[in-house]
Order: structure tokens, then C-alpha cells, then sequence
């Protein structure tokens, strides 16, 4: 239980700096949200310098929890009594019949909880990759001694192709790691709680930052669309790092959304650059995600904010370097040897069919075919309407480094030196998964807000409403 | 007028897509939950990883904490099921890193693994082990001669 202490103290330490970095007049919605991404961030990158400086052991975990938390909170009380800064207005609902998809909500992500329980009680540690990869350098990275090296060299599981990783990066493992170190014990229920966490935090994340960009009926939308696909849904209990990607994603996407309307908010692009680096914190793909996100900042921050971003994304990009370089040794089984041939792979027709075809097939089996959520999409976009261009701003400019993500992705497995047969099977439903959250932000703020399409409740009625 | 029969339309068109999505979204979530439901019963504990853990605990006791350990098996490690039983096996002796039986140079200590009854005590010797303990459920602890 002493574990579960850990993720929940090293959470609201995260929700303190996030908030406290957001500055006054952002919503703490937001912030309670970001809490665990950040936390299990900020967390996991102190806990591998610790390691790699072997001065790690369950005190020292311990006071980084503390000390996170003691920051945050003195950095939140100080930016309390700042001035300045705008109180955000969410927009109000005008129709009663929002309560439905309250509700619809609230049973979707009850039944997701219910999903990855059953999951977890009839797997404790996990799917293939779970027990085989994560779970297993978190077991490395909690031992005493020096032992957690091992995480990181490529006689782990026996150099077996696709089952060892030493490159992977240390976000997930690092702070499951830390977690068994503070308690002692290394109890599945750990890894289990943070799996089944970051996909209700992914939710909590969008529903917030949805509902202060767009109001809360475009959250709740959002939200039901989010959790409709089963390949989301049974990846809450997997307890891989897949979820917790997409949950880097959506929130430098909602961040930097948030900051194109309150450009003088810096600390919104010093913690959507913060988001950005732990992305290839997280997994390798978080790469290609974080350069493009690089690039797209600088671009909409060309007037200012450039710096504020960077100090964000500097510090766990460099730790992800000096890991990659200093720490890893190996090299990944299923990268092309070398650039000839992975262009020679790319000349090949049938491997680009092989792909496309498997990218369509999952694509299809990501939900069933009622509820499939480019179904939900289409009709909601049906009702909504896009803004009219005036309105659109550069919000689709978001888009760009999740789909870059996902275009990586897809000329991998083009290349990949697997069988490209197993290689896509096993990857492409997780790798659907990844861009979806943040790709949903840029959709949905691409249309109407949906009290916009409603009548104003007259003051009689609103009085009535308060009665 | 036209505004106002616009507006509407435009609210009627929120109102009931809201509701349709809504309740598509609940019935899809709850077929996903049976789907799950429905899988765990039938193959819980598919790779095997929460038995593995269960029958490792009396060569865990035994074994170093930490450091490079020997993997001998009757399964080969190449095969799908071979893969599975080692990955298992690396996941429940973690923090000690499992090695194959030929790894030079060889490891002090030695974890059997295995799938059927045999003679453990000539499978470890042929391998220049020897017999520590037999903890059952074929896992076997061995140490260098």
C-alpha cells in the first residue's frame, strides 16, 4: 500500500507545480488533471539521475516525493498571491438534456474501471509486453545495488528479439520503480492502479482542458468518443506505456490550445514544453512528437514564448539523451540496420500493403461498428459544424506533431526488420491508440461549440433552473 | 423568422446527436466489458506470468538477490512457448538476470525450468551443475560444480 501512497503523493505534487506554473486564473480542474503526468515525470527523471549517480534507496525516494510536494505547494502559494493573470470562463450549458451525457459519461469510464479490473484481476502483471518490458524494468530499476544497469544493457530477457529493449526510456518503468522501492514489496497492484490511472487521467485531461477551451458539453463529447474505441479501452489494463504516451500528447496539445488564448500565460508553454520532453521519456515514438512539436511552437511562439517552452522541454529531453547515450547500450532488433536498407525496404510495394492494409483493418476493428468513434465523429462534426475560418485561428497547427508521430510510426513497420506480419499485428491497434486524445482536442476545437447551436435559456427559466 | 427556425434546427441537431452518441457510447462500453469479462474467464493468467511468480518462490529464496543466473530448460527458448516460459520466469527473478545455459562465462547459480518430469539432477550436470534443490512444479536450483 506504501506504493500506492507514493503514486498518489508524487500526483498531487505534480498537480501543485502544474498549477503553479499555469499561473493564476488558470482552472485547477486542468491542473488536478495534469497532476499525475507531470508527478510521475518530474518523479521518474530525479529517480534515474539518483540511480545513475547510485545514491538511490527508499529514503531518497521518499524525499523526492516530499520535495516535490514541498515545491510545488510554495510555488502555488506564491503565484496565489500574484497579481495578474484572468479568471477563465467556462461556457454554461443551455440545455437540460446536457445531464445525458453526464451520465453516459460517467457509465463509459465506470465500465472502463470495470474493464482493466477484470483485466488486472485475471492477469495481475500484465499483457506480453507488460511482464516482459515495463513491468520488468520497473523490477530492475527498484532493486538495491546495481542491479537496475541491467534495465538498460541488451542481455535482458537474453537479447530475444522484440523482447529486449535496453534503449527504452524510463518514464512508466522509473516511476512503478520508485513506487516498489518506497514500499519494499514490488506488489502488481502498483503497476496495475497506474495503468488503470493514466487512461482516467487521459479522460480527465481532455474533459478539463476541453471544457475551457470549448465549454462542457464539447468535453463530454470528447470524452465519449475518447473511451468508445475497444483498443483504448482494454489498454487501460495492459499496463504498458502506450496510454501514458498519448497522455504526453494531449497535454502539450490542451496546453498549448490553452496558451493560443492567453498568450501572456508563458508558463502554459513552459509546461506544454515540459509535456513535450517527457514524451520521449515515455517511448521512443515520443521522438518524432517532440521534434514536431519543437518546430510547431516555434512557430506560433515567433513573438515570444520561444524560451518559456524551451525551459520546459530542455531538461527531460537532455536526461532522455544522456540516457540514450551514456546509460543504454544495444540497439533495437527492429530498426533497419542501416539507411540503405531501410530504403530498399521502402522500395518494396508489398511491404507498404502489408501496412496500410494491417493500419486499415485495425482501424476498422477499433470499436464496434455502432459506436465506432469515426462514426461518433462524423455525427457529432454533422451537428456542430466546422468554426467558420475566421474562428479557426492555429489551433490545427496542434495536429501537426501527433500525426508526424503517427507518419513515423507507419514508415517503421514499413521498414521494420521483424516479421513485418507479427510486427504490425502486435503494434499497429497500441500505436491507433497514441495520437488519438490530442487529435480529438484539435477536432473538437475545430467545431462549433454546441451552446452556440442552442437557444439562450431566458431569465424565467434560469430562475427556475436556480429554484 | 429564418434565424430563428436555424437556431432551431441547429439546437434540435446538438440535443439529438448528444443523445445518440450517448447512448451508442454505453451499449459499445458494455459490450467491451463482457468482451474482457469473457476473456478472463476463459484464459485467465494467459502467458502465465502470475503462476510463474507462485512457482519461483522457493528457488527466489534461495537464489542471490541480485546477479546473472542460468537458465536451463527442456523447452526451447526459440519457441513461442519456450519464449514464454523464460519471460515469465526473467519477470518473477527479477532483479536477477536470467542468462542461457551456454552464457560464458557461466553463471555460479542456476534456475530450472521445466515442462515435464525428468531426471533434473543429469540435465544440470550435462551442463556442469548440480543439484541444490528441486522446490517442485519443475523449478529446480542449481550451483556451479
Amino acid at each position: 500500500m506504501l506504493g500506492l501512497l507514493f503514486v498518489l503523493l508524487t500526483s498531487v505534487a505534480g498537480a501543485f507545480l502544474a498549477k503553479a506554473a499555469m499561473g493564476r486564473g488558470q482552472a485547477w480542474s486542468v491542473a488536478r488533471m495534469l497532476g499525475p503526468g507531470i508527478g510521475a515525470g518530474v518523479a521518474s527523471l530525479a529517480f534515474f539521475l539518483l540511480r545513475w549517480a547510485g545514491v538511490a534507496n527508499a529514503a531518497v525516494v521518499w524525499s523526492i516525493a516530499v520535495v516535490m510536494l514541498t515545491a510545488g505547494v510554495v510555488a502555488w502559494r506564491r503565484t496565489k498571491t500574484a497579481a495578474g493573470g484572468r479568471e477563465a470562463v467556462a461556457a454554461k450549458p443551455r440545455s437540460e438534456w446536457i445531464w445525458v451525457a453526464r451520465v453516459a459519461v460517467v457509465l463509459s469510464l465506470a465500465l472502463l474501471v470495470g474493464d482493466a479490473m477484470t483485466a488486472y484481476s485475471a492477469s495481475p502483471d500484465g499483457e506480453w509486453d507488460a511482464f516482459s518490458i515495463w513491468d520488468l524494468r520497473a523490477r530492475f530499476m527498484a532493486a538495491e545495488g546495481d542491479s537496475w544497469i541491467a534495465a538498460a544493457r541488451p542481455g535482458v530477457n537474453a537479447g530475444l528479439a522484440g523482447a529486449s529493449h535496453p534503449g527504452y526510456p524510463l518514464l512508466l518503468s522509473g516511476w512503478i520503480g520508485m513506487a516498489w522501492m518506497a514500499d519494499g514489496e514490488m506488489e502488481s497492484v502498483v503497476p496495475g492502479t497506474v495503468s488503470v490511472l493514466f487512461a482516467l487521467i487521459a479522460a480527465g485531461v481532455l474533459f478539463a482542458g476541453m471544457r475551457e477551451l470549448r465549454g462542457e458539453w464539447s468535453a463530454l463529447l470528447a470524452v465519449l468518443v475518447l473511451v468508445s474505441p475497444e483498443a483504448f479501452r482494454s489498454q487501460a489494463g495492459a499496463q504498458c506505456a502506450d496510454i501514458a504516451l498519448s497522455l504526453y500528447l494531449l497535454m502539450w496539445t490542451v496546453l498549448t490550445a490553452m496558451w493560443l488564448r492567453d498568450r501572456d500565460q508563458r508558463g502554459l508553454l513552459a509546461l506544454a514544453g515540459l509535456t513535450a520532453g517527457l514524451a520521449p521519456w515515455t517511448k521512443n515514438e515520443g521522438w518524432p512528437f517532440a521534434l514536431a512539436a519543437v518546430a510547431v511552437t516555434c512557430w506560433l511562439a515567433r513573438r515570444g514564448g520561444i524560451l518559456a517552452f524551451l525551459a520546459g522541454f530542455v531538461p527531460p529531453a537532455v536526461v532522455t539523451i544522456l540516457f540514450k547515450t551514456m546509460v543504454a547500450t544495444g540497439s533495437e532488433g527492429v530498426y533497419p540496420p542501416t539507411i540503405a536498407v531501410a530504403f530498399e525496404r521502402f522500395s518494396d510495394f508489398d511491404r507498404w500493403a502489408a501496412v496500410i492494409g494491417a493500419y486499415g483493418r485495425h482501424g476498422i476493428e477499433m470499436g464496434v461498428a455502432y459506436a465506432h468513434p469515426l462514426v461518433l465523429l462524423v455525427l457529432i462534426g454533422w451537428a456542430l459544424k466546422p468554426v467558420v475560418k475566421a474562428e479557426r485561428g492555429e489551433v490545427a497547427w496542434l495536429a501537426l506533431p501527433a500525426l508526424a508521430m503517427a507518419a513515423a510510426e507507419f514508415l517503421m513497420l514499413v521498414a521494420t526488420s521483424a516479421d513485418i506480419r507479427w510486427h504490425t499485428g502486435t503494434s499497429v491497434p497500441r500505436l491507433l491508440i497514441q495520437p488519438w486524445p490530442a487529435l480529438l482536442v484539435v477536432v473538437f476545437c475545430l467545431l462549433r461549440r454546441p451552446e452556440d447551436s442552442l437557444p439562450v435559456m431566458s431569465m424565467a427559466a434560469q430562475r427556475r433552473k436556480r429554484a | 423568422m429564418a434565424k430563428t427556425g436555424e437556431t432551431a434546427r441547429g439546437a434540435w441537431r446538438v440535443i439529438s446527436v448528444t443523445l445518440v452518441v450517448s447512448a451508442l457510447a454505453v451499449p459499445a462500453a458494455l459490450e467491451s466489458y463482457d468482451v474482457s469479462k469473457t476473456l478472463s474467464e476463459q484464459s485467465p493468467d494467459a502467458f502465465g506470468a502470475t503462476r510463474t511468480h507462485a512457482r519461483m518462490a522457493g528457488a527466489i529464496a534461495l537464489l542471490p538477490e541480485e546477479g546473472e543466473v542460468a537458465y536451463l530448460t527442456d523447452v526451447g527458448v526459440e519457441t513461442t512457448a519456450g519464449t514464454a516460459a523464460f519471460l515469465t520466469a526473467q519477470n518473477a527473478l527479477a532483479p536477477r538476470l536470467l542468462v542461457k545455459a551456454n552464457a560464458k562465462p557461466a553463471p555460479l547459480w542456476a534456475v530450472g525450468n521445466y515442462s515435464k518430469p525428468a531426471d533434473f539432477e543429469a540435465f544440470g550436470r550435462e551442463r556442469g551443475y548440480e543439484l541444490v534443490r528441486d522446490t517442485g512444479n519443475g523449478v529446480v536450483v542449481y550451483r556451479r560444480k
